[in-house]
């Protein structure tokens, strides 16, 4: 599959390269106030004498002047996005670097010894960065070139077209320059550029490999489920749209658009209702299920305003509560603070502990909706957290929800019915897939697999909260989700 | 308005729907015009000015709703717009109706008494 990036880019090398420069760019001010600094540590602790010291510092000067313009053009273009674009002027700059530091390089080690210098092996370690930052191909091209500056040095001093400089504790004694030592010298470190670079190609590229690969595969599955995303919303609407108006249909004969019914139609007909409203609202769960799934939940939060969902949520079910003569009440915070998440998967959520709130709620019942900030609790999931609003005080007894509120770390909404309440034991499956409350049965619900309350809960997890039920048998049940507070 | 009714363009294109909304919009004392695709309501919203607007979030293509409210307000729409919508239906997790001005939106299967309260309240705006 080709990169959304570029069909001829090695994708990582190209995306990471303007990182990697700017990571060296970084490095190499370090290592011109290494050159500078090395003089005078060389000289004054390790007694090293005979060193040029205003050279030292002119290689420092220029190494750093040279960066600077390195610098400021990678640092503009070590975004990845960016540094795909510019990719040829990024492969550029990379050319231009690595020569800059053989360069400088090969006249600092004449500085502090020359051919015969411990400080040979920095040509190696400037292999390695080639090997890193560039192709395998220009890789080899600069170990290349480094071993031919190397050379030139070795070779140059052997022969006398360049001077040895008179630098004494950091080389052997003056004496003479053996031919010998030359070609081992050469031969040395000539091996140890080859393998150096081959190993670390080798390795380089194993890692370019497996970047390559796992970014593909996380394109492919990304593509996969926006497919699947887009296949399922198509099939859940079109078998909801006629279920929909199916129930649609059947509830304006109930209402008598074509005529008054008899007794056994109308019982036989919100049966059916009642059959088709079931199948509704499992496919508005799959489709809830199916958002959930998506990698991207998170890019697509903003802040939202949690009192206008509950309100949006419980007018929605208004007139359900009437026709259950359930006395549907809700009790707001003047303010509340903002929160940070999907509002059509909070509203989702609310709506979902509202019809259960109703439906398991006797007629002539109360159904009460109360929004509070809390600070969240470190005790155990189930424990209420200390609420701080009107009318409520918590443990901590906080007086008023103004207060509160500043000190918040969730907005908390609570559904409390006056249905039968759930046992210890149905409450720790309550919120798990396919499970239902032991009363589902005795209200009267249609048979159906139980999917609801774990997409409340899963819903709460993605906002960053918590969801669970305050029940004792017999007193009725707080259905609780928190969602966390966006601190600016 | 025409002989002192209300006009109301119903745009969905599902014909059963439509019919039952026709039925329902009348019974409450209301002219009804349907279109059954995105583009057909926004030429009939053109020729017949009507007093409100409902419109099915999905019709021929996904999100044509939301894109022929959008139309409708290029094309200087003020009267009000009420989408229904099976509860997820939107693509989009982010879309908030707000942002897209719509008077109310209605999930499926609508109440009729619901939809008929809002339309009377916007009505009387």
């Amino acid at each position: 599959m080709k990169s959304r990036l570029g069909p001829d880019l090695i994708l990582t090398h190209s995306l990471l390269l303007g990182e990697r420069l700017y990571l060296f760019a970084r490095l190499r001010f370090a290592a011109a106030a290494a050159i500078l600094l090395g003089g005078p540590f060389a000289s004054y602790v390790l007694g090293v004498d005979g060193l040029d010291l205003g050279a030292l510092a002119a290689a420092a000067g220029l190494l750093s002047a040279c960066n600077v313009g390195i610098f400021i053009a990678v640092k503009r273009l070590s975004h990845r996005e960016e540094s795909a674009r510019k990719h040829r002027l990024l492969v550029a700059v990379a050319h231009l670097s690595v020569t800059l530091d053989y360069i400088v390089l090969t006249y600092a080690i004449w500085l502090v010894g020359g051919a015969l210098s411990p400080f040979l092996a920095f040509y190696l370690l400037h292999a390695i960065l080639a090997a890193v930052l560039l192709s395998r191909a220009e890789a080899y091209g600069y170990a290349a070139i480094g071993y031919l500056f190397l050379s030139l040095l070795v070779l140059g001093q052997w022969s006398g077209a360049i001077p040895r400089p008179h630098v004494s504790g950091a080389v052997p004694p003056a004496g003479r320059f053996d031919g010998r030592l030359v070609a081992t010298i050469l031969f040395v470190y000539g091996l140890l550029t080859l393998v150096t670079t081959v190993l670390t190609t080798g390795m380089v590229k194993l890692l370019r490999q497996s970047e390559r690969g796992l970014r593909s595969a996380r394109e492919r599955l990304e593509h996969l489920a926006d497919i699947r995303r887009s296949f399922l919303h198509v099939v859940l609407h079109d078998v909801r749209s006629p279920v929909g108006t199916a129930v649609a249909m059947l509830a304006g004969l109930q209402s008598g658009i074509d005529g008054p019914l008899r007794e056994p139609q109308a019982r036989r007909i919100e049966r059916a209702r009642q059959r088709l409203q079931g199948a509704l609202e499992l496919l508005r769960n799959l489709r809830v299920l199916a958002d959930l799934a998506t990698e991207r939940l998170e890019a697509m939060m903003a802040p939202v305003d949690v009192r206008a969902i509950v309100r949006d949520a419980v007018d929605d079910q208004l007139d359900a509560a009437e026709q259950r003569r359930i006395a549907l009440r809700l009790d707001l915070p003047s303010t509340l603070p903002a929160v940070r998440g999907i509002e059509r998967l909070i509203r989702e959520a609310i709506a979902n502990y509202l019809t259960n709130a109703i439906k398991y709620t006797p007629p002539g019942g109360q159904v009460v909706v109360r929004v509070a900030t809390a600070k969240a609790s470190l005790a155990s999931p189930d424990a209420p957290t200390r609420s701080s609003s009107p009318g409520s005080p918590g443990p901590a007894g906080s007086p008023d929800g103004a207060s509160g509120a500043d000190m918040a770390d969730v907005v908390r909404v609570e559904v409390i019915d006056g249905g039968p309440g759930i046992t210890r034991e149905a409450q720790a499956k309550l919120f798990q897939e396919f499970a239902r409350g032991p009363g589902a049965e005795a209200a009267g619900r249609t048979r159906g697999i139980g999917l609801g309350l774990s997409i409340v809960r899963r819903i709460a997890e993605e906002h960053g909260g918590r969801a669970g039920v305050v029940s004792e048998p017999g007193q009725g049940s707080t259905f609780f989700i928190e969602f966390k507070v966006l601190h600016a | 308005m025409k002989d002192g009714k209300h006009l109301i363009l119903c745009v969905d294109d599902d014909t059963d729907l439509l019919d039952l909304l026709r039925m329902q919009l009348e019974k409450g004392g209301y002219l009804v015009e349907t279109a059954f695709s995105g583009e057909e309501g926004l030429t009939k919203f053109k020729q017949l000015k009507p007093d409100l607007i409902i419109a099915d979030l999905m019709m021929e293509e996904i999100d044509a709703g939301t894109n022929l409210v959008k139309e409708l307000k290029l094309a200087g729409n003020q009267v009000p717009v009420l989408l229904l919508s099976s509860m997820g239906d939107q693509l989009s997790l982010s879309t908030s109706y707000r942002e897209l001005g719509l008077d109310a939106v209605f999930q499926k299967p609508v109440n009729a008494e619901a939809l008929l309260r809002t339309i009377k309240a916007k009505l009387m705006r």
